[in-house]
């Protein structure tokens, strides 16, 4: 191993003497590290952080997208320019002395609703470091691949799939406690009291306006309605029995047959709508259980293609919900893509994402995600999105630009700012009446807090 | 095992230290192309111009192409063509401004463009290659009239993708310009999609050639996605404008859809036609467009049988395995021929088993139902999924259309005649 060593260590000196006007191998390049903050409109000072600045402010050529922008000050480490005016979204390069680095994208935008003022900062609301089943204080509290969680409006509390328990929660409204809502632990399709009834992974729940919770029984194949009047869980649609079968049947509900569904949302007239993702459908269903299809066409027949029926295409849709408009939103997985669709007509179009894969913030039909999972979109129409493989939570704005406010790429836990804070499966999102988002952060076992705070 | 991985391991970077040292020694053998791509060219741009020496250009002086801009058609500078060439797999184009008249260069030749010493650069948005020796005289003429294949896209992937599909050749299928009134002439910018979140538009100059002839409500259109700022230089915010190379350019004009269409065949129930052969009736049945005849056929209301539009609740349902013909008839005309036509199919699933498909033919008549003639080629049903039929049609004056299934016989081997849905039939009137 050593004999390794020393021969490795002769052919990096070796190579080093070969470079060109390098006396000493120390790196000579600058590098960016990051830009605070990494979305500003034209004008915005921002910092740039990094190594091997020149002090001397002039010497810096900083350029977004080939644009060169103004360095009002300089020190080794960090740089303050002027995000110029007519740059665009895109890598920063630095160069100094001809030595060209390039740096992260940045992105010309609005960050927020006023990007100078707010910025998103990532904390833990409920769980602990641990995956169990425990209830009771909001950080004690254990969770299992707690996937699905939605907010009741008729109450403010926040209604929670613990998915690997197999038991629907929930945090009141400014409560601080987990508390049981319906499941006994363990996979089951036992219909009846709360406490006798069995799930069979609820991925994740929707809330109609009575309080009313409708579980996404992936398991099952099924939906579940819990009336909470009487307390009695149901099957609202699917196979009734212990047999799950899946399909893609139309019809009264007993008859209808789900394949993976995954997301659900109620509208005002109790309509629920099902991303049935193996299906590559949205399945309506009428509030007496009968489900019919209002955009795609079945299992296998995936594709990204915009219009009505017969056209439409979906490619395993995995997050729903209703804007304030009353249109459908889709987190369209294997597209990596947003769809809204008209709930009345099933008329479909893409707002977001290229159909490729990726992880850039900017227009909307320009900006990149990777498997989007969860949707949510406020009182505003801020569209929140979770993608499972960018483990990042975005966010569309009502004019139409995608920003990342929360993870960085990279799996794991962290809180934070965005760039900082990072997330393990971050699997669906909600946002309370008072804006407050709530990301159901699967592999971490705990429910994520992002707020909007003003700036220092 | 482990002593021959370690003197493999230092061979190894025996042989990396040994070829590190060895850069500049073999750049002189071997021809250099003189040609580079376009995209390799655009790629140099970092926000400034950039003077296209040749070391730039991995020695080459060249770039070669084919142009899609039409100088005769007057929605071009008479000083400029656009190139665009596909290396590698990748289309790329941008525009050649000369500093003298293009009177010769034309859509469809091939060229070469000497550029050595020449600037790329970005003028009002658009990436242009400039130079005060760029004449025309720098451009060679390979090949003329060459078949340009424009890429297909839909307004919402040409909006995503605009950037690296600038200067080069497109074509948008049924593509709508919204918000007409009618009377409006090309001259001018208009909006490509229905899509508010897409600002993308056609634009054509006031002295192009087809500047005052009047613009479709919806039609295929082949041009080229161009910037244009009228304050500065840069791309990022410039419009996004679609120019058409010429006049052939559009094509498949549709004007707008007839009162009532498209048919949905919901405006009776099931049960006013429930049997194959009604003759008590004629086997007419009028909805919400007038009245239609369904010979063997009837109105499908079977969930997860008839491929209906879940909007609905109904299709027409037309029978299986005949040696006659089945038919779905208008019953009457419409007045302003027609541009388009558009409705879904399926093969019905049985109550039991797997659908069949089956084959039918569109049909017109002009007068009354008298005579008929096939447009297009047979169909056949998917037997998985319904689909939307599309035919671009130019069709003036009185016209009915009907569904001819064909009696092919008996399902078999070879025979494929299952139950055949239709729905949502939807006639555009004939623009002109």
């Amino acid at each position: 191993m050593k004999k390794i060593l020393s021969i490795f260590f002769a052919a990096v000196v070796l190579l080093v003497a070969c470079k060109k006007n390098t006396s000493e191998n120390t790196p000579t390049n600058p590098s960016i590290s990051s830009i605070v903050p990494a979305v500003a409109q034209a004008n915005q000072i921002v910092a740039i952080n990094g190594k091997r600045f020149s002090k001397n402010a002039a010497e810096n050529i900083v350029k977004f997208a080939g644009v060169r922008a103004e360095v009002i000050s300089a020190t080794e480490t960090e740089l303050k320019v002027k995000v110029p005016v007519n740059g665009s979204t895109g890598n920063v390069t630095i160069t100094i002395n001809n030595h060209t680095s390039k740096g992260p994208v940045f992105t010309y935008g609005v960050a927020g609703n006023d990007p100078v003022e707010y910025e998103y900062v990532t904390s833990t609301y409920a769980g602990s470091a641990t995956a169990g089943n425990t209830y009771g204080p909001l950080l004690e509290a254990q969770f299992s691949t707690l996937e699905g969680v939605a907010l009741d409006e008729s109450t403010g509390d926040l209604i929670l799939a613990d998915r690997g328990n197999q038991i629907i929660k929930r945090i009141r409204k400014n409560g601080t406690l987990v508390e049981f809502v319906a499941g006994v632990k363990g996979a089951g399709t036992v219909n009846g009291a709360v406490d006798v009834a069995k799930f069979n992974n609820p991925y994740k729940v929707a809330v109609d306006k009575f309080g009313n919770i409708f579980t996404v029984d992936n398991g099952g194949a099924r939906i579940r309605k819990i009336d909470i009047a009487t307390n009695l869980v149901s099957t609202f649609a699917g196979p009734t029995g212990a047999t799950v079968t899946t399909g893609f049947i139309d019809g009264p509900s007993t008859t209808a047959r789900f394949n993976v569904p995954i997301d659900a949302v109620v509208d005002n007239e109790g309509f629920v709508y099902v991303a049935d993702a193996n299906n590559s459908a949205i399945r309506k269903i009428s509030p007496d259980g009968t489900v019919t299809t209002l955009a795609g066409a079945g299992p296998s027949q995936n594709g990204l293609v915009d219009g009505t029926w017969p056209n439409v295409r979906l490619n395993r849709p995995s997050g729903i919900c209703l804007d304030k408009d009353g249109m459908l939103l889709v987190a369209d997985r294997y597209n990596n893509a947003i769809r809204k669709i008209d709930r009345h007509t099933g008329k479909t179009t893409t707002i977001a994402g290229t159909g490729t894969a990726g992880f850039k913030d900017d227009e909307a039909l320009k900006a990149t995600f990777n498997h989007p999972f969860g949707i949510h979109a406020d009182k505003h129409n801020n569209i929140y999105v979770t993608e499972l493989n960018n483990n990042a939570v975005r966010m569309i704005t009502p004019e139409g630009r995608v920003v990342t406010i929360g993870g960085n790429g990279t799996l794991g836990f962290a809180e934070g700012k965005p760039g900082v804070s990072q997330f393990y499966n971050p699997t669906d999102v909600t946002v309370d009446e008072d804006g407050n988002i709530f990301i159901a952060d699967m592999s971490n076992n705990r429910i994520r807090k992002i707020v909007k705070v003003p700036k220092i | 095992m482990k002593k021959n991985l370690k003197i493999a391991l230092g061979f190894i970077l025996a042989l990396f230290v040994l070829t590190s040292c060895s850069k500049n020694e073999n750049e002189a053998v071997g021809m250099v192309s003189p040609v580079v791509g376009i995209n390799y060219v655009k790629a140099l741009h970092n926000g400034d111009d950039v003077n296209l020496v040749k070391d730039k250009l991995m020695g080459a002086t060249q770039i070669a192409g084919v142009v899609i801009s039409d100088k005769n058609s007057g929605n071009f500078d008479d000083k400029e063509f656009v190139l665009q060439n596909t290396n590698k797999g990748t289309t790329a184009g941008l525009i050649i401004k000369l500093n003298d008249a293009n009177t010769s260069i034309n859509y469809g030749d091939s060229v070469k463009v000497e550029i050595e010493n020449c600037v790329l650069t970005r003028e009002k948005g658009v990436m242009k290659i400039k130079g005060t020796n760029l004449a025309l005289s720098k451009v060679t003429k390979v090949s003329s009239n060459n078949t340009l294949k424009p890429t297909v896209l839909t307004p919402t992937q040409l909006f995503s993708q605009f950037y690296t599909r600038e200067s080069t050749l497109i074509q948008l299928n049924n593509a709508t310009i919204p918000n007409l009134t009618g009377g409006e002439v090309f001259a001018g910018e208009y909006k490509l999609s229905e899509n508010t979140a897409i600002s993308l538009l056609l634009s054509t100059r006031t002295d192009a050639s087809f500047a005052q002839k009047f613009l479709p409500m919806v039609a295929s259109f082949i041009g080229i996605p161009t910037y244009y700022n009228e304050s500065s230089d840069y791309y990022n915010t410039a419009k996004l404008l679609f120019k058409m190379p010429n006049e052939d350019a559009v094509f498949n004009q549709t004007g707008s859809v007839y009162l009532n269409f498209p048919e949905d065949f919901e405006a009776a129930p099931a049960s006013a036609k429930s049997q194959f052969l009604m003759p008590a009736i004629n086997d007419k049945v009028t909805f919400r467009t007038g009245t239609w005849r369904i010979y063997q056929g009837i109105i499908g209301d079977k969930v997860n049988q008839d491929k209906f539009n879940p909007i609905g609740k109904q299709a027409i349902r037309l029978q299986e395995q005949l040696s006659e013909a089945a038919y779905l008839e208008m019953d009457f005309d419409l007045p302003n021929g027609a541009s388009q036509i558009t409705f879904s199919y399926g093969a019905t699933n049985p109550a039991t088993g797997t659908a069949v498909p089956s084959t039918f033919i569109l049909e017109y008549s002009k007068d009354g139902g008298a005579t008929w003639a096939p447009i297009g080629n047979s169909l056949t049903s998917d037997a998985t999924v319904a689909k939307e039929a599309s035919f671009s049609l130019n069709i003036v004056g009185n016209v009915r259309f009907r569904i001819n299934k064909l009696g092919l016989g008996a399902n078999g081997a070879v025979v494929k005649n299952g139950l055949l849905n239709i729905d949502d039939f939807k006639v555009y009137q004939n623009v002109d």
